[in-house]
């Protein structure tokens, strides 16, 4: 998390001074209704808070108590399904660049209204608030959508070249470092750009990372870049984990299997440092986009929450905040790791680092749908009056008829009371299922199911910890 | 949504709501000042550039000033245009931020080159757009109600004809409040800007009607509890004040509750606080019986005027202030007629000019500044108002309301003159 620092004081000073004109220019209005978040806090969220808290310890200490092996057999059951002939990956791949090249249209000469433009629609909503979500239950739809498989593929037969014979060598050691470069770009331009809603800016943005993408393809070779390159190939890549259904990520063993949620994120090859320092770097991604607006850290960083003066006015603030944010989750993760492999006396303290990662998968999992709930629930109107009027020619292709986006629900107890529920109930859930995982990878990686258990003392701390802090994000007072 | 753009923030009729919007617009068109337009567009269109906080923290007001302005717009072309020519609305997201507010502001005149720009709403982007509008010659006319524009200090491109300043809002409360709810005033305000003009405009008033403000307490911006701030409100106090805003606004009336429980002293407030928030939220049941400032009522009252309830038919909002679509999705009702009522004004003024391009972008704004009186119309629901074509600055009533059975009940309209104030300034002194 963001600390105090003298770089913020001058912030601070600055702020003030910019403040003190505005005030002698004039009054504004009142503040944005965050009436949701007010019917939150008359909720009693300490209880849930704490309520939370006891439940995450309470599962390490059963897992401390209960004999681990039944753990362990309980991730080993699989079923094989029928996969679907990897040629569709084509089709499928063309006409999600089909549907790209239309959005990008769309963003450079549609409406400007990027509540009525389905560029930004698609990207923040439908893209990157539910496609995680559909990965961690169908597992890897990105390897079906993503919109380079099909035209690389088209490029690389016009040029009579072999789609996966790279031009340069992609140094081994450097791992999934592009791809965590391009998530710190994803995750800058969505929280401190300026303006990362406007549709022709985002256009321009999308066109660049794809063109990008596709350089670094045909570079490096196809598969191999979107392994390491492609951000979003890395997050669903780790997401689809979760998922009971996949591939078992075995060479001997190509089949698509069905299986206790999880199970993949304990079999398979572990994550590198790399991967890692990408999985934080998504889960702090998402956290700061809770952080960013509540009165805590806009108190810090000496911005009134009740008149939030804009993005432009924060950030520096907010890539100090996002930075800080990863590093302080980093530090958290690695020094409950340390501490781990030192009770369980193992000579490198930091050494399951890599294959304790996946751990985190559903608290990430869980944050983004909590986090996102709202803005889908709101955004996804949007989004559907858009693609019931996707040219903007006043077509009713959905039927909807009159169509006014509403709010009402957060503004309603029982409503809010709802949401809350499922908020907290899933944040809770994903912890524990944490914690499980947490054991079920220490007892792969240890044989003494005592000596592991003992070992998630320091992890399953940072999970009750990181519990109360994602109950606290949901709760707090914000400011936009 | 019920109309889309075909190219960038063209407004086009859609056929969903056609035959609704010709019915308006024959009786319109009946109205004066219809009659010689209400013939077929001719010519290039007239490109309004309406700025409006799609994100960010006025996205709330955005929400609904995008549905007034949608309606506005497609109620002028049915009538006519203006001065025959059709007009685009084109929206451009301003994030609620200052330098983005900047930015859509040239955006509109060297990529849209549009004939005006209106709607801006947020003090904080106004102040810092208008110096921007001013330099590129660009007519801006602004929703705020800051007292920015009265104030004389932005530039002669800068106009609010279509809703009244906070400081005459706040001063015409003084000689109903002390009349009818006593003259003893304790106020409390978040401490900053937007609280402390409250705290000044309205202590001014009440010294000058012979009442006394016998406690002021500002409350930080980062409070979440108040139970601690209410000690300090003197024994003696018959009026409080309040203009909390933010996400304690329901803790605030709840505990206030429990400090005061039945015996309180008259609550009055701004309805800033609540505005677009359900009176049957939680808590806030506590308001029964209290009092606030409406710049146009929230609910549609006994003696409801024609023009209102053609107002709410157009924008799709029911006799309660809320979506027609979901009655339980409030408007913000007391400020968003300052959309509608703008662009009917920039019509009467564009046509007095003879506007017909960018070429008489001064006579368009001469006729602006030449304008006198607003009649209670069609085109201006909220009722009449007067025109400071120095200051450019509107003047007109203000409402204060009972909360009865959870819902705003008008016990007093203003008069125009209880919000006028010496000019501070003359804009006709300035040259373009």
């Amino acid at each position: 998390m963001p600390q105090r620092t003298a770089v913020l004081f001058h912030f601070r000073a600055s702020l003030a001074a910019m403040a003190a004109v505005l005030c002698l220019a004039g009054a504004p209005p009142a503040a944005a209704h965050t009436v949701e978040r007010g019917i939150v806090l008359l909720l009693p969220t300490p209880y849930y808070i704490a309520g939370g808290a006891i439940t995450v310890a309470a599962t390490f200490l059963v897992l401390l108590l209960a004999p681990g092996l039944r753990l362990a057999r309980l991730f080993a059951p699989v079923r094989s399904l029928p996969a679907p002939p990897d040629s569709w990956r084509l089709a499928t791949s063309m006409a999600a660049f089909l549907l790209l090249l239309f959005l990008l249209h769309a963003g450079l000469a549609g409406t400007r209204d990027p509540l009525m433009n389905p560029l930004p629609l698609m990207v923040w909503t439908v893209f990157w608030v539910t496609l995680p979500l559909g990965h961690a239950v169908v597992g890897g739809l990105w390897s079906w959508l993503n919109p380079w498989h099909a035209p690389y593929r088209l490029v690389c037969r016009l040029a009579g070249r072999d789609a996966d014979r790279p031009v340069l060598p992609l140094p081994e050691r450097i791992g999934c470092l592009p791809a965590v470069a391009w998530m710190f770009a994803f995750g800058w331009f969505e929280l401190v750009d300026l303006a990362p809603d406007d549709p022709e800016r985002l256009a321009r943005a999308l066109a660049f990372y794809w063109a990008a993408t596709l350089a670094g393809m045909l570079l490096f070779g196809g598969q191999r870049w979107l392994d390491r390159g492609e951000c979003f190939t890395v997050l669903f890549g780790f997401i689809s984990r979760l998922a009971p259904i996949g591939r078992l990520d075995d060479r001997e063993d190509e089949r698509v299997v069905l299986t206790v949620p999880g199970r993949r994120a304990i079999d398979g090859p572990a994550p590198d440092m790399t991967g890692v320092l990408f999985l934080l770097l998504a889960l702090a991604t998402v956290a700061f986009d809770g952080l960013n607006k509540t009165f805590w850290y806009l108190d810090l960083i000496a911005v009134n929450p009740l008149e939030f003066p804009g993005r432009s006015a924060v950030m520096a603030e907010n890539t100090v905040g996002l930075v800080a944010m990863f590093l302080a989750m980093l530090a958290c993760y690695l020094g409950a790791v340390w501490a781990g492999g030192r009770i369980g006396g193992a000579s490198r303290p930091l050494a399951d680092a890599a294959p304790l990662v996946l751990s985190l998968l559903p608290i990430s999992l869980a944050f983004h749908f909590s986090h996102y709930l709202t803005v889908a629930l709101v955004n996804g109107q949007y989004a559907l009056a858009a693609a019931s009027d996707p040219l903007g020619n006043g077509a009713d292709l959905l039927g909807l008829g009159h169509f006014h986006v509403t709010t009402s629900f957060l503004n309603d107890l029982h409503a809010v009371e709802t949401i809350w529920n499922v908020q907290s109930g899933a944040i809770v859930s994903a912890h524990v299922w944490a914690v499980v995982l947490s054991h079920a990878i220490a007892l792969r990686r240890c044989g003494d199911p005592r000596r592991a258990a003992l070992s998630q003392a320091p992890m399953a701390a940072l999970m009750v910890a990181y519990t109360v802090f994602g109950l606290w994000l949901l709760s707090t007072p914000t400011g936009l | 949504m019920t109309t889309k753009a075909a190219k960038p923030g063209s407004f086009r009729v859609n056929r969903r709501t056609a035959l609704q919007g010709m019915a308006g617009a024959a009786g319109l068109m009946a109205a004066p000042g219809f009659v010689r337009y209400a013939q077929a567009h001719s010519g290039a269109p007239i490109k309004l550039g309406v700025p409006i906080h799609r994100t960010g923290i006025g996205a709330s007001y955005g929400r609904w000033y995008e549905r007034v302005l949608t309606a506005a717009v497609k109620l002028v072309n049915e009538g006519g245009g203006i001065a025959g020519h059709r007009v685009e609305a084109i929206v451009e997201d301003d994030g609620t931020d200052p330098r983005r507010g900047t930015e859509v502001i040239e955006k509109f005149a060297t990529q849209h080159k549009v004939d005006a720009v209106f709607g801006h709403l947020f003090s904080h982007v106004v102040n810092a757009a208008a110096p921007r509008a001013g330099e590129l010659k660009m007519p801006y006319i602004v929703c705020s109600e800051g007292h920015h524009v009265a104030s004389v200090k932005l530039n002669r491109y800068c106009f609010q004809p279509g809703i009244t300043d906070v400081k005459s809002q706040v001063q015409s409360m003084a000689p109903w409040v002390m009349a009818n709810l006593g003259k003893k005033v304790t106020m409390i305000f978040p401490d900053y800007a937007f609280g402390h003009d409250h705290r000044d405009y309205f202590s001014a008033a009440v010294k000058a009607k012979g009442g006394e403000v016998v406690a002021l307490i500002p409350i930080p911006p980062t409070e979440t509890s108040f139970t601690r701030h209410f000690p300090k409100i003197p024994a003696s106090t018959e009026v409080l004040y309040h203009v909390m805003v933010g996400p304690g606004v329901l803790t605030f009336v709840k505990e206030l509750g429990q400090h005061f429980g039945s015996k309180r002293p008259q609550l009055f407030g701004f309805v800033d606080s609540i505005e677009a928030v359900d009176l049957a939220s939680p808590a806030l049941e506590y308001l029964e019986g209290t009092h606030f400032w409406e710049g146009n009522p929230r609910y549609a009252q006994a003696n409801q005027s024609a023009h209102d309830k053609f107002f709410r038919e157009r924008v799709g909002v029911d006799a309660n202030g809320a979506s027609k679509s979901d009655p339980k999705d409030v408007s913000t009702y007391a400020h968003m007629f300052s959309v509608w009522e703008t662009l009917f004004i920039i019509k009467q003024a564009m046509e007095k000019a003879d506007y017909h391009g960018p070429e008489k972008k001064v006579a368009f704004m001469e006729a602006l500044e030449s304008l006198k009186e607003f009649p209670e119309s069609r085109q201006h629901p909220q009722g009449r108002k007067i025109f400071n074509g120095k200051t450019h600055q509107v003047f007109g009533h203000q409402f204060i309301s009972k909360v009865e059975n959870k819902k705003l009940k008008v016990v007093h309209k203003t008069s125009i003159e209880d919000g006028m104030y010496p000019d501070e300034g003359d804009y006709t002194k300035m040259s373009f």
